[in-house]
C-alpha cells in the first residue's frame, strides 16, 4: 500500500505539530481569552502575539534548568514567577513601541503570565523533551499562537471596521458586532473546525478507489 | 450598635452587588473568556462541579482578602502595572500552598479529588484576572472586593455547569466530525455569550 504524504513526512509533522495540526488555540483549546476577547484588530493581536511569544519562550527555556527534585507544586509557582519577571521588560518594550495598544489590551497582557503553556504544558510536554527538540517544539507552539491571533484579529478588523492595520480597504458592509467576545468564540470555533477537518483528512485518509480493489 | 449594623449592612450590600455583577454582567467565561480552557478541562475530566466551585471560591476569597490589604501599598507606584502580576502571583501561590497543606492534613478522605482541583483552580486566568480587574475598580470596599471574587468563582462554576450540560451531546456522533467536540463547544459558548449579552440589556449594531 502506498504511503500518504502525511505518513511519509510524519516525523516532520510531529516536530512542527504546534504550528498548525496541534495548534495551542485551535486544536488544544488553550490560551483562549486573548484571542476571543482582546484580538479585535491587527495591532492588538500583534502586541498580544509578540508578548505571548516572548513571555512563553523565555519562561519555558529558563524553567528547563529548574531541578525536578523541587516538588511540582512549588515548580508551578516558580514558573509563573519567572513569567512575571519576563513580563516586565516585555511589557516595557511593547509600551514603548505600541503605547496605545498596550493600554487597550488591558488585563489580557499581564494575564499571559498564567497561560496554560507555562503552567500546564511546560511540565506535561516541553520539559519531557531534549533541549534542541524542546526549543523547536516551543517555537512552533508560540508561532502557531501568533498566526492564530493575527488571523482572528485581521478577520475581525476587516469585517467589523472595514480596515486592515488601520487602513480602510473599501469594505462596503461591516458587522461591528464581530468586535464583541461572542463573535470571538464563534470565529475560533469555525477555525478550529477547519483545523480538525485537515487533521482528519491527513490522519485518516479515505482509501483511493484502486486501493480498495 | 446602630453604627455597627449600618456598616455591616453596607458591607453585605456591596458584597451582593459586586457578586451579582461578577456573575452576570462580567461573567468570567461568557464576557471575558477567562479560564475557558480550565472550564473545558474540568468538563472533560468530569470533576464534581459543586466541590470544584467550593474549592475555587475558597482560593478566590482568600486571595481577594489578602489582595485588598496589599493593593493600597502598590496603587500609587508609577510602575504598578509591571509589579502587580508578580505580587498577585505570590499571593495566589501562598494561598495555593496553604490550601494544599490544609487539604492534605485535614481532608484526607477527599484528598485525591480536591488536590487535583486546587492545582487546576489556583493558577488559571480567572483567578489572576479577577484580582487584576477588581484592583482597577476605583474606591472599592472590602465587601465589594470579596463580592467580586466570590461572584467570579460562582459565575465561573455556573458557566462550567452550562457547558457541561451540553458537552456530551456536542461530542456525540450526531455532530459532523469536523465540528465535534471543541469547535462546536466554542460556537455554543459564543451563542450563550450572545444570549447573556442581550439578557443584560445590550443591543447589537449591525
Amino acid at each position: 500500500m502506498t504511503k500518504t504524504f502525511y505518513q511519509r513526512h510524519k516525523k516532520l509533522f510531529d516536530l512542527t505539530d504546534g504550528l498548525f495540526l496541534g495548534n495551542t488555540v485551535l486544536e488544544r483549546g488553550l490560551v483562549l481569552a486573548p484571542v476571543v476577547v482582546a484580538s479585535y484588530n491587527y495591532e492588538s493581536s500583534h502586541v498580544l502575539g509578540l508578548a505571548f511569544m516572548a513571555i512563553t519562550f523565555v519562561t519555558v527555556l529558563i524553567a528547563s534548568f529548574i531541578p525536578k527534585s523541587i516538588p511540582y507544586s512549588l515548580r508551578a509557582i516558580i514558573y509563573t514567577m519567572i513569567a512575571c519577571l519576563v513580563f516586565v521588560p516585555t511589557a516595557y518594550l511593547l509600551n514603548l513601541a505600541y503605547p496605545s495598544s498596550v493600554m487597550k489590551v488591558g488585563v489580557f497582557l499581564p494575564l499571559l503570565v498564567a497561560n496554560s503553556l507555562i503552567v500546564v504544558k511546560s511540565e506535561s510536554r516541553f520539559l519531557k523533551k531534549k533541549k534542541p527538540h524542546m526549543i523547536i517544539d516551543l517555537l512552533c507552539h508560540v508561532l502557531g499562537f501568533y498566526i492564530v491571533i493575527i488571523t482572528v484579529g485581521a478577520i475581525r478588523e476587516i469585517f467589523a471596521s472595514g480596515s486592515l492595520m488601520g487602513n480602510p480597504i473599501g469594505v462596503k458592509f461591516t458587522i461591528p458586532a464581530l468586535l464583541l467576545p461572542f463573535s470571538g468564540f464563534i470565529i475560533v470555533g469555525f477555525l478550529a473546525a477547519f483545523v480538525k477537518r485537515i487533521n482528519n483528512a491527513l490522519k485518516n485518509p479515505k482509501p483511493r478507489f484502486n486501493e480498495e480493489e | 450598635m446602630q453604627e455597627f449594623l449600618a456598616s455591616a449592612g453596607a458591607f453585605f450590600k456591596d458584597m451582593l452587588m459586586f457578586s451579582i455583577a461578577a456573575i452576570l454582567l462580567e461573567n468570567t467565561i461568557f464576557s471575558r473568556a477567562l479560564g475557558t480552557s480550565t472550564a473545558l478541562f474540568s468538563v472533560r475530566k468530569k470533576f464534581n462541579l459543586f466541590t470544584f466551585g467550593i474549592v475555587m471560591t475558597t482560593v478566590m476569597t482568600l486571595s481577594s482578602l489578602i489582595t485588598y490589604y496589599v493593593y493600597p501599598l502598590l496603587k500609587d507606584l508609577s510602575f504598578k502595572y509591571y509589579v502587580l502580576p508578580i505580587v498577585y502571583v505570590f499571593i495566589i501561590g501562598a494561598v495555593y500552598v496553604i490550601a494544599l497543606l490544609i487539604t492534605a492534613t485535614y481532608f484526607k478522605k477527599y484528598k485525591n479529588e480536591v488536590l487535583s482541583m486546587i492545582h487546576v483552580t489556583a493558577f488559571n486566568c480567572a483567578v489572576l484576572g479577577a484580582l487584576l480587574l477588581a484592583s482597577d475598580i476605583r474606591e472599592i470596599s472590602l465587601g465589594g472586593f470579596l463580592g467580586f471574587g466570590i461572584g467570579t468563582s460562582v459565575g465561573f462554576t455556573l458557566a462550567t455547569f452550562i457547558v457541561s450540560l451540553a458537552y456530551e451531546r456536542l461530542s456525540s456522533e450526531d455532530i459532523p466530525s469536523s465540528f465535534r467536540g471543541f469547535p462546536i463547544t466554542m460556537i455554543y459558548i459564543g451563542i450563550v455569550s450572545l444570549a447573556i449579552y442581550g439578557l443584560i440589556g445590550h443591543g447589537l449594531v449591525f
